[in-house]
């Protein structure tokens, strides 16, 4: 499959870490290096490229190099040009599930009790506010 | 690690039994449903070659019949008679490949939930697959029986498929999914005062996922219990019907409405949304984990 590719060190494991539900290390012994990141990968985590526009055929692009084309560009429309899985377990996360390991300060992992920020505003400052300052929401000169 | 299991798809025991177990990696459990894919896709032709020979028979001995009166009636009835002889043997071939004639969402829906799964097991990991392709309403799938006004009900539960295994991180899962089916009849008198046999069917199919995560790799996530409905998302046609976050155990339910694609993809998507609902909370828990260290 690395006909035509970057050039693989032998012996080689997987570079990917993508999965269908996390990431994690892949275990099996890497048969290309991606096109683009030159990432030795395994054929699971190896998409051939068209050949089309300028590309040879027999190279091939990881998973993270491949998601960042679909991010781009609408999935329908890979579907129809290039015969794109959307079910593929790779990108089912990034296609259907929308914020999928987004954990920032909107998400649930802020809103949980054990993890709540212990510098962040809760119930007993709002009364504390009132008790300390009975006028500050009513003054209106404060700057 | 599940121990292998060496049974691979045996014709003549799967034509007894309409069912698939074993336990093995995801590529020889997919090399499996392959083999079943080609065993049904033989049986719908057998059966659609012999409904056809079936026919010709029958029309044959009308045929015969028809020239025999007027030509020659012994000969007639004779070559009638071959035909219709004929025409029960094809149905009885007929009926002997219907049976491994199975539904094709079954093994397709297995074949593209295993694929996803596989994605985060170990090349060498086991999974438990147990699939049942024999009718709903068989007699042993009855779960109770009663007369509701006029009607005789039937209640069948047909838990079809079951997968379980254990993912690279540790946490074991199990998919089930399952067909639920009402069956109602009743004989109904009509004002001409003839006896007309009334029946009807509904069912619904549900689909359950279990993640049993190792605790020492998720010690937040019984904080995050109240969260998990709000992050469960699934496909317009399925609905939530519970979700639980007992101690260290993910358990998430939902209702798949029938008419589900023939190709079985409306029914994994339902399965995929739901253990990445199910994950998204595992993630978290560790994201939490995570900020806490870093603070």
């Amino acid at each position: 499959m690395s006909a035509g590719g970057p050039e693989l060190e032998a012996g080689a494991q997987c570079g990917e870490t993508a999965g269908f539900l996390f990431r994690h290390a892949c275990q099996r012994a890497a048969s290309a290096a991606c096109r683009s990141c030159k990432k030795p990968v395994c054929e699971e985590h190896a998409f051939e490229v068209s050949g089309d526009a300028g590309e040879q055929a027999g190279e091939v692009l990881c998973v993270r190099c491949r998601r960042a084309l679909v991010e781009d560009d609408d999935a329908s429309e890979l579907d129809d040009e290039f015969g794109f899985d959307s079910y593929d377990p790779y990108f089912y996360a990034t296609l259907h599930y929308s914020n999928y390991g987004y954990y920032g300060p909107e998400s649930l992992a802020y809103h949980d009790a054990a993890g709540a920020d212990p510098n962040d505003f809760s119930a007993a400052d709002g009364v504390s506010l009132i008790e300390d300052g009975g006028d500050f929401e009513q003054d209106m000169g404060a700057s | 690690m599940i121990p292998p299991n060496a049974m691979a798809v045996d014709t003549r025991e799967f034509a007894r039994t309409l069912t698939y177990a074993r336990q093995a990696g995801p590529a020889e459990v997919l090399e499996d449903l392959q083999t079943l894919r080609e065993i049904d896709a033989h049986s719908e032709s057998k059966v659609a070659l012999w409904g056809t020979v079936k026919t010709a028979c029958v029309v044959a001995a009308i045929a015969a019949v028809a020239l025999g009166l007027m030509v020659h009636v012994a000969s007639g009835l004779g070559a009638a008679i071959g035909f219709a002889v004929g025409a029960l043997v094809a149905q009885q071939r007929r009926r002997v490949h219907a049976r491994l004639d199975i539904e094709n969402r079954r093994y397709e829906m297995t074949q593209n939930v295993v694929r996803l799964l596989a994605a985060d097991m170990a090349p060498d990991a086991g999974l438990a697959v147990h699939i049942d392709f024999g009718a709903a309403d068989a007699l042993h799938k009855r779960s109770d029986s009663e007369t509701v006004g006029e009607w005789d009900v039937e209640r069948f539960r047909d838990p079809w498929l079951s997968l379980a295994g254990r993912f690279v991180d540790g946490t074991r899962y199990r998919v089930r999914f399952s067909h639920e089916l009402q069956k109602r009849s009743r004989w109904k008198r009509s004002a001409s005062g003839k006896r007309k046999y009334k029946s009807k069917r509904k069912s619904k199919n549900v689909a359950a996922i279990e993640l049993r995560p190792k605790a020492s790799k998720y010690p937040h996530l019984p904080s995050l219990a109240r969260a998990l409905d709000e992050t469960v998302q699934l496909p317009e046609y399925a609905e939530l019907a519970h979700a639980e976050l007992d101690g260290d155990r993910i358990t998430l339910k939902a209702l798949v409405r029938d008419g589900w694609r023939e190709d079985g993809l409306r029914a994994s998507h339902v399965i995929a949304m739901m253990l990445l609902s199910g994950y998204q909370v595992l993630n978290a828990a560790k994201a939490i984990g995570r900020r806490g260290h870093a603070a």
